[in-house]
């Protein structure tokens, strides 16, 4: 049977530990962990706090980082090991100071560019801090990049790091050694192979794991996880890398779908996963994901310990909006009591950190004041040069503007309210762009396939 | 008498004998003449040569002449002509008579025509050494200007057609020449046009950078003054807090 892994898209680039004559990296012709974790892992995405939607809760794609949100503490202070570009940025809605560390430097700039209030290029068997440094250390999809001989070391260091009350939450790829084997018995192509996918050189299985935490922590919970929900994205890396034996008439399905039909399917999946972690349902052991949580204080609950969501939704926004003054301009892409409505696509890539829209999308917002609206718009339409973009700006269902975009780049668009309008609706604004058309970036089947409908690119969203 | 006769007829055969064999001599000259090859690219030297063949013609058939002439002297340079008759009898007797009397008597006036007969013949005999060995200085003059001519001839041609191959080359060469100029004009107007869509792309980048910066710059800026607004809040909440506290304390004091 195929080795079979499983492993999500890793958000990190991990440790830089100097491996053993004979580790598994040097095996799998892998000379520099570092550069190979840069390559594979580092990206501009948007993983800023302030730029999550309540209804992402849902997602598939963040139900990990969910389940970390729910069971730190609010306040806390938290150390994620081998940050990547910052998948854990959510946890800054939750308060408290999110430090980052990380083997790439480019990592750690992206970390901090997505919200971390620090970021430190080290090794994670040598941890730049003071004893009991954090209340929280947690990891995504790091462990089961670690070569073996290093474990106990970062575990060590985790410990050392960790306050005497602290709780350690660890989300870790295994494997299942009845049915797949081990490091030692593949070919070395093979070996070149497995390793060249995501890197994981330290997968064992769940209750190695917990064992081996269990060496330096008295209290330590797991449960395996991921075995029913997998991202459409996910299902299809398994069945292609890992060679995962899903059904072939359902991956067609899979690879068939809109960005819009995947967003539900993962939406669906993520749904269920929180379900199945209210419920408390203990799924039956898979050698694919565990979900790990150590502590040397009891341990509360497996899931929600510490579950507050308040953060995640948009404050009641009939509250207004923060100014520094009377005359300071705000700007809404990053306000948490601003709605954008389902007519934006969530920012993907930096910089500039811009929502893309479909054909008509809202923003709605609450100020004392609204004398002018500015904001940044940009297209990629490939037929502007022969067909310039409509399109319309509404205030409260008020047309303020109507223009044309015939040249490519940003626009930098400054509308002044009509005072009847501003003085209207007691200071609650719905603010409306309507583009005239659309167009897919990527529509065919492939696999950097893209087929949402956009429009215009818009951010820098300025009220004054 | 017979032997004056004999003698006589003799004469006769080997004057005709050099005649023929002059005859002869002469007809193979103009027959080598006639077929002695010419080359076609001397065809302009034949012009030239004409003159100069038919002089030396003419001059061999002089020292021919002359050389049949001599076998004439050659033959009756030192004597007087024989005492004979063609009659006979007592006739002839009286005629060779007459004619001892009559030889007896000129013997003054002969004997001085044979010296001089003798003279002629010697000065013609080296006269037509002369000439001949003339003749041979002149062939080997003539066979080496042959020589230097055929090799100013090879020069000449030679030098023509290195004046061919020049001409050829300078004509390639102008070609050449023109068709790099061509080239040059060619390649100088597509780099200018590169030069032009490159300066145009740049151009264009730098817009677009400059664009993209101005955005992100904004946003920069807004984030920085979106962190003054909240480090203000907490400053103030924080100073908040602190008078509370040192409130308390001085409440818990009192």
């Amino acid at each position: 049977m195929t080795f079979l892994v499983f492993a999500f898209t890793c958000h990190f680039s991990l440790f830089n530990m100097s491996p053993p004559k004979d580790n598994l990296y040097q095996r799998a012709g892998i000379d520099s962990e570092a550069e190979f974790y840069r390559t594979k892992f580092v990206s501009d995405e948007v993983l800023d706090e302030r730029y999550f939607k309540g209804l992402d809760r849902f997602d598939i794609r963040f139900a990990r980082t969910l389940w970390v949100y729910d069971n730190v503490r609010a306040g806390s202070s938290v150390l994620d090991l081998g940050c990547g570009a910052g998948m854990l940025a959510l946890l800054k809605r939750k308060g408290g100071t999110l430090t980052g560390v990380d083997i790439s430097d480019e990592c750690v700039i992206s970390a901090r560019r997505n919200g971390y209030d620090a970021s430190y290029q080290a090794k994670l068997s040598q941890l730049p801090f003071p004893d009991a440094s954090f209340d929280h250390v947690v990891s995504l999809d790091v462990i089961g990049h670690i070569d073996f001989e290093e474990k106990d070391a970062v575990l060590a260091e985790v410990k050392r790091v960790l306050r005497p009350d602290g709780v350690t939450l660890h989300g870790i790829e295994c494997t299942d050694r009845s049915a797949r084997k081990n490091y030692d018995e593949m070919e070395p192509e093979e070996l070149r192979r497995f390793v060249e996918i995501d890197g994981h050189v330290g997968l064992e299985e769940e209750e190695e794991h917990a064992a081996r935490f269990g060496r330096f922590f008295t209290n330590v919970a797991w449960e395996p996880r991921y075995a029913l929900n997998l991202s459409s994205e996910e299902f299809l890396k398994q069945a292609d890398q890992y060679g995962l034996p899903f059904e072939d008439d359902f991956l067609d399905y899979l690879r068939g779908l809109s960005h819009s039909e995947r967003r539900a399917f993962d939406m669906a999946m993520g749904y269920v996963f929180n379900k199945i972690s209210d419920l408390h349902i203990r799924l039956p052991k898979s050698g694919l994901y565990v979900l790990l949580k150590a502590a040397n204080v009891p341990l509360g609950p497996f899931y929600n310990e510490h579950r507050d969501r308040s953060g995640l939704f948009s404050p009641d926004n009939r509250s207004e909006l923060a100014g520094g003054s009377e005359s300071e301009p705000v700007c809404l892409d990053r306000s948490p009591r601003v709605t954008f409505d389902d007519g934006w696509y969530e920012p993907n890539l930096l910089p500039p950190i811009a929502r893309w829209m479909s054909r008509a999308g809202r923003v709605s917002f609450r100020s004392p004041r609204l004398s002018a609206i500015s904001l940044d718009i940009s297209t990629h339409l490939p037929d502007l040069g022969e067909k310039p973009l409509g399109l319309e700006l509404f205030l409260n269902g008020t047309r303020l503007c109507a223009l044309s975009l015939f040249r490519y780049g940003w626009l930098e668009l400054r509308v002044p309210v009509p005072q009847s309008v501003s003085a209207t609706d007691g200071g609650e604004f719905v603010l409306e762009l309507r583009a005239e058309r659309t167009w897919q970036p990527r529509p065919t089947k492939d696999e950097t396939r893209d087929d949402r409908e956009l429009s215009v690119a818009v951010c820098n969203i300025v009220i004054e | 008498m017979g032997v004056g006769i004999l003698s006589e007829i003799m004469v006769d055969e080997e004057v005709e004998n050099i005649l023929a064999e002059i005859r002869d001599r002469v007809r193979s000259q103009e027959l080598n003449a006639s077929v002695n090859p010419v080359e076609e690219n001397e065809k302009s030297d034949r012009v030239s040569l004409a003159p100069r063949k038919a002089v030396e013609k003419s001059a061999n058939e002089v020292l021919a002449r002359i050389d049949s002439y001599l076998t004439v002297t050659s033959r009756a340079w030192d004597r007087l002509p024989p005492l004979v008759s063609n009659r006979s009898g007592n006739i002839a007797r009286i005629e060779l008579w007459v004619k001892r009397q009559i030889k007896r008597a000129s013997h003054w006036f002969t004997w001085e025509q044979v010296n001089f007969n003798a003279a002629a013949h010697h000065a013609l005999r080296d006269t037509v050494e002369a000439l001949t060995n003339y003749q041979q200085a002149l062939e080997a003059l003539r066979a080496e200007h042959d020589i230097q001519r055929s090799q100013l001839e090879e020069t000449q041609v030679s030098l023509q057609t290195q004046r061919e191959e020049l001409h050829a080359e300078r004509a390639r060469f102008k070609a050449q020449e023109a068709q790099r100029a061509t080239q040059v004009a060619a390649q100088r107007n597509e780099m200018d046009a590169r030069l032009s869509e490159i300066t145009r792309e740049m151009r264009e980048r730098i817009e677009h950078l400059q664009d993209e910066q101005r955005v992100c710059f904004k946003q920069l800026s807004l984030e920085a003054t979106e962190s003054a607004v909240m480090e203000d809040r907490a400053r103030r909440q924080t100073e908040k807090m602190i008078a509370e506290l040192r409130a308390r304390l001085d409440q818990g004091k009192q």
